[in-house]
């Protein structure tokens, strides 16, 4: 029997916005998957896509930039 | 030497106790096979950001001498800064630690207590990783200038200037024209409940003249202002105090005034200059000139049609002030015995608590207010539409437009030099209406009376007197600023001076060193945003602490 496939998502969320949905997210209680990852950005445009990259390299099934 | 890994797992009451097996994720931490050579220490605590906790951890990091701490608990908008304050009563550099939240994005999110201590390992160990490629960073302390430069004399600047002047604080009030007062001196008096004449503004203007404290430049413009708060450096040009002359203040009030929108742009509206057609402050001006209301050539009137809302369509918003001070040219013109009076409106604003009182008296006294759904005026022909769609053909000897208030040209010029943002309007957009609602989106710059948005006398003055609240608190006499210390730095060996990051960077922090021939970031201005190492082609910029490692 194989385990039911669920996406490994990174997020690089920004300090201001992203960041602070996730944890509204959490304040209201919402629920969302274990395999959403997120990394704190002080700014979207932080990103480099070398980061995407290595995402992705490093084995994540799709990668989300909140901004 | 080995790493002392300080790990302090916060059970926040039952808020992550609760969803987590914060013993079984203390055990996988322990056994984690790249910490195999590194020393740590686990424990839990029933709450860290407690006095007792706070007590606890500060103890931990002496006792162990540690060298990295990770406090996995709430979001770091909650705690970040009490850990990091417990952190700078002990040996062990701020910037050594790092917070986890594992309330906010884990706890209160998975349901599923195993899989939720899961998540939280990888989350703790990410953490552990982080911290690792963390370096200390030092505060830096800069001297912080408390004077402030107000941009523009009337009511809302010389109010500004006047509750922030004192004795440790210099004010310069910059001043366009040859006269202070602004808008307000060309009207021939205030609304009667306001205390009708201009004493009040005449009082003003004298308080401003013989405070020491404050120096008035008039006939005078700002031609660059570069800094940040604490540390202006404004560029004047004064014509009547030796042309260009630089000055150093630490805020900014920005109280560039309105100007009137001009009815002669509207497709239904066309007139000239010898027509009977006034806006509003045309006819202010007459009465203040003549003491009463007259036709061009001299002869006298008898019957007045106010337009209202003339350029609301056009501009989107309600100008507020209008239909106030239409009234009071109504009331005025009573007085001078003209008989037929009309308002032609679209709808009625009564914005303060005397104002329907005022407006249902000049009503009552005889003005005629009728509701209209557009008006044509070609030269002093004037029609209306009304509500039930007839055309009606409406005779006078004089039409007043009330014309909508709208930015200045100094408002566009001040937010470019600034870097302000604007509104859809092009007025000064605020940090936020109702948290910060007279600060800009600039530390340390504040915009007030109708350069923030169409608004009476009385709130140009509210605005002013809040701006000069903010700035009595913020900048301190004496007091150095401590600026952010995850700032963007350049690696000097690297960049090639393409210039890349000075167009990038929204604050306008990097300036471009000829000499060097490479890009340099003044620490105080930058927000550590890190768009100029996004941006960067040889990436030869570095965010302290978020550096890619770290990331």
């Amino acid at each position: 029997m194989t385990k039911k496939f669920e996406p490994k998502i990174i997020s690089f969320l920004c300090k201001w916005c992203s960041y602070t949905g996730a944890d509204l997210a959490g304040i209201n209680r919402s629920q969302y998957p274990t395999a959403v990852l997120p990394i704190k950005v002080m700014c979207s445009s932080r990103i480099d896509p070398v980061f995407l990259i290595k995402s992705y390299l490093r084995g994540a099934d799709g990668v989300l930039v909140g901004g | 030497m080995t790493e002392k890994i300080g790990i302090y797992l916060c059970e926040c009451g039952p808020n992550i106790a609760s969803k987590i097996d914060l013993d079984r994720l203390a055990e996988d931490l322990s056994k984690l096979d790249d910490y195999k050579d590194k020393e740590l220490i686990i424990k839990k605590h029933k709450l860290l950001c407690s006095v007792a906790g706070k007590q606890f951890l500060e103890e931990e990091i002496n006792d162990n001498k540690l060298t990295h701490m990770v406090c996995a608990a709430c979001s770091p908008r909650d705690h970040d800064s009490t850990f990091i304050n417990v952190c700078k009563k002990t040996q062990l550099n701020p910037y050594l630690y790092t917070i986890v939240n594992i309330r906010e994005q884990v706890a209160w999110v998975i349901p599923d207590m195993e899989e939720a201590t899961d998540k939280a390992l990888k989350y703790v160990h990410a953490g552990m990783n982080r911290v690792l490629y963390q370096t200390p960073l030092e505060e830096k302390q800069l001297d912080s200038n408390p004077d402030v430069l107000v941009i523009g004399g009337g009511m809302a600047g010389m109010e500004a200037a006047l509750s922030t002047a004192s004795k440790n604080r210099m004010v310069y009030l910059v001043e366009k024209t040859d006269q202070l007062g602004g808008r307000s001196s060309s009207l021939f008096g205030l609304l009667p409940v306001q205390g009708e004449n201009l004493s009040s503004l005449q009082r003003k203007i004298a308080d401003v003249k013989k405070n020491r404290f404050i120096k008035i430049f008039m006939n005078a413009e700002v031609e660059r202002i570069v800094g940040f708060m604490g540390n202006f450096e404004v560029l004047l040009n004064a014509k009547d105090n030796d042309g260009i002359l630089e000055l150093i203040t630490g805020a900014v009030v920005v109280a560039t005034g309105y100007d009137l929108f001009d009815a002669n742009k509207l497709e239904n509206i066309s007139y000239t200059a010898e027509d009977n057609v006034f806006n509003a402050l045309e006819l202010e001006a007459m009465i203040n000139e003549k003491k009463k209301v007259e036709l061009r050539s001299g002869k006298e009137v008898n019957s007045v049609t106010l337009v209202h809302c003339v350029g609301r369509g056009e501009v989107g918003y309600c100008s507020k002030i209008c239909c106030n001070y239409n009234f009071k040219i109504s009331n005025y013109l009573q007085k001078q015995g003209i008989k037929k009076i009309t308002h032609l409106v679209r709808d009625i604003c009564a914005p303060t608590k005397t104002s329907q009182k005022f407006q249902n008296s000049v009503i009552d006294n005889g003005a005629e207010v009728i509701y209209v759904d557009s008006v044509n005026i070609d030269g002093e022909k004037l029609t209306y539409k009304s509500r039930k769609g007839e055309e009606v053909k409406l005779d006078s000897d004089m039409i007043v437009l009330a014309t909508s208030t709208i930015p200045t040209k100094s408002t566009k010029e001040i937010s470019k030099l600034l870097n302000l943002d604007l509104d859809e309007a092009g007025f000064f957009q605020e940090a936020h209406m109702k948290i910060n609602p007279v600060s800009t989106n600039i530390d340390g710059v504040f915009a007030v009376g109708s350069a923030h948005g169409p608004g009476s006398i009385v709130d140009a003055l509210v605005q002013a007197k809040a701006a000069g609240g903010k700035i009595l608190t913020q900048l301190i006499p004496g007091q150095k600023i401590i600026p952010e210390v995850k700032v963007s730095e350049v690696l000097e060996a690297y960049c090639t001076g393409c210039q890349t990051c000075l167009q990038v960077c929204k604050y306008d922090s990097i300036y471009f060193d000829e000499d060097k021939g490479i890009s340099v970031v003044n620490e105080a201005i930058c927000r550590g945003c890190g768009n100029c190492i996004g941006s960067c082609p040889s990436g030869s910029i570095r965010s302290k602490h978020f550096t890619n490692p770290q990331l």
